[in-house]
């Protein structure tokens, strides 16, 4: 394992693997039968040629038999053996930030491309023929931002006979979702030649970019526009009794303080505000008290005189 | 005949250094969990009883028979 330098099972940084799948092992199947055919041949073509002449091992014709069938069956032992290594060690690992795609060759050869979660961009799965329908895996297709191999534009990573691909292109593009709003790039406008930065225009209209062209006469008349609508709307939902309308806050406030003092003048007559002074009490007085006490309500008077107090 | 078990031997030498350095290549690759080593230890069996076989079967015959000489072909 010392070979790998990315998150595999068993090295330190195995809890980054989300997904790690090898190639189904139907996709295997074709390389089966043809192994087994090899092996079988020889085997079914001497026992015919054998009952057709019962001499084709005599004498020196035995040597030659000996050696080639020798020499065939290590032959195709190794193939078996080397088709098997690059059918199981076709890995695929999705981890957080990254999809390993381990490509075998034989004994000697190996590809290892490992994508960027940000390149990725669009994701597709495919189930095609009667075999991957039926054993339950495809290939999945990854399109990426940049270049493929080295001069050549090739986009599309092809991650070929993996099991439940719809399942897998779905993990991925959730992780991408997931590292793009990690990494705020999310946004709606970027930054760069030509675009506008949140911010970057005042309230007079003025750019203060100055490598912002100026406006049009047609986007000055809607931002004319824009203004006199929102100044309307605010007019019309002014307080008719007033004559002026109230714009700001403070006019509001004003406003909700003279009527609390009206609505108290009207729930303690005693208490109306004189020469249209308002009269600001902290508690209302001993009989007002007394005529809104609750049953079980304590009054002010009888916690003056502290004493027992008798609960219900 | 003696040539043929010679080129016989050459082709079992470099096939035996052959697969030991992609037993090796294979070993070093090896992940966590996988059935590499089953797989190599079958075909390390298949390859010792087929040289075996083929040693035994070699052993047996008589290989300083003349290629050129008809009458020792029986056809």
């Amino acid at each position: 394992m010392g070979e790998y330098n990315f998150p595999i099972p068993g090295s330190p940084d195995e809890d980054k693997i989300i997904i790690f799948a090898r190639r189904h092992w139907a996709s295997y199947l074709g390389q089966f039968f043809l192994s087994v055919f090899l092996l079988v041949f020889p085997i079914v073509i001497i026992a015919a040629a054998y009952r057709l002449s019962s001499n084709i091992f005599n004498g020196i014709a035995l040597h030659f038999w000996t050696i080639g069938l020798s020499m065939y069956y290590l032959i195709v032992l190794n193939f078996i053996f080397v088709a098997w290594i690059t059918f199981y060690y076709d890995v695929y690992i999705l981890c957080r930030d990254e999809i390993i795609d381990i490509h075998q060759i034989g004994f000697f050869g190996r590809t290892t491309t490992q994508i960027s979660m940000l390149r990725v961009q669009d994701v597709s799965s495919q189930v095609k023929g009667i075999f991957p329908t039926l054993f339950g895996y495809g290939n999945v297709i990854v399109e990426t931002a940049g270049e493929n191999t080295a001069g050549d534009y090739n986009p599309e990573y092809l991650i070929a006979a993996i099991p439940r691909p719809q399942e897998f292109a779905a993990k991925v593009m959730q992780i991408h979702n997931e590292v793009i709003q990690k990494q705020n790039l999310d946004r709606p406008t970027g930054q760069g030649e030509g675009t506008i930065p949140p911010g970057s225009v005042n309230r007079n209209g003025h750019n203060n970019n100055c490598n912002e062209a100026p406006k049009t006469q047609y986007q000055q008349m809607i931002e004319k526009d824009k203004d006199e609508m929102n100044y309307t709307y605010q007019s019309s939902e002014d307080n008719s009794t007033t004559d002026k309308p109230m714009s700001s806050s403070w006019d509001r406030k004003e406003k909700a303080n003279d009527d609390e003092v009206e609505a108290n003048a009207l729930r303690f007559p005693e208490n109306a505000p004189e020469n249209g002074k308002p009269v600001v009490h902290d508690t209302p007085s001993a009989e007002v008290q007394s005529a809104t006490k609750e049953e079980g309500e304590i009054s002010q008077e009888e916690l003056d005189k502290g004493g027992e107090i008798k609960l219900k | 005949m003696i040539i043929l078990l010679i080129v016989w031997l050459i082709f079992l030498f470099g096939f035996i250094i052959f697969n030991a350095y992609g037993v090796y290549r294979v070993w070093s690759m090896r992940i966590k969990g996988d059935k590499v080593g089953i797989v190599v230890l079958v075909y390390l069996v298949a390859l010792v009883a087929i040289i075996g076989v083929s040693a035994a079967l070699i052993s047996q015959l008589d290989w300083n028979t003349q290629v050129f000489n008809l009458e020792s072909l029986n056809l």
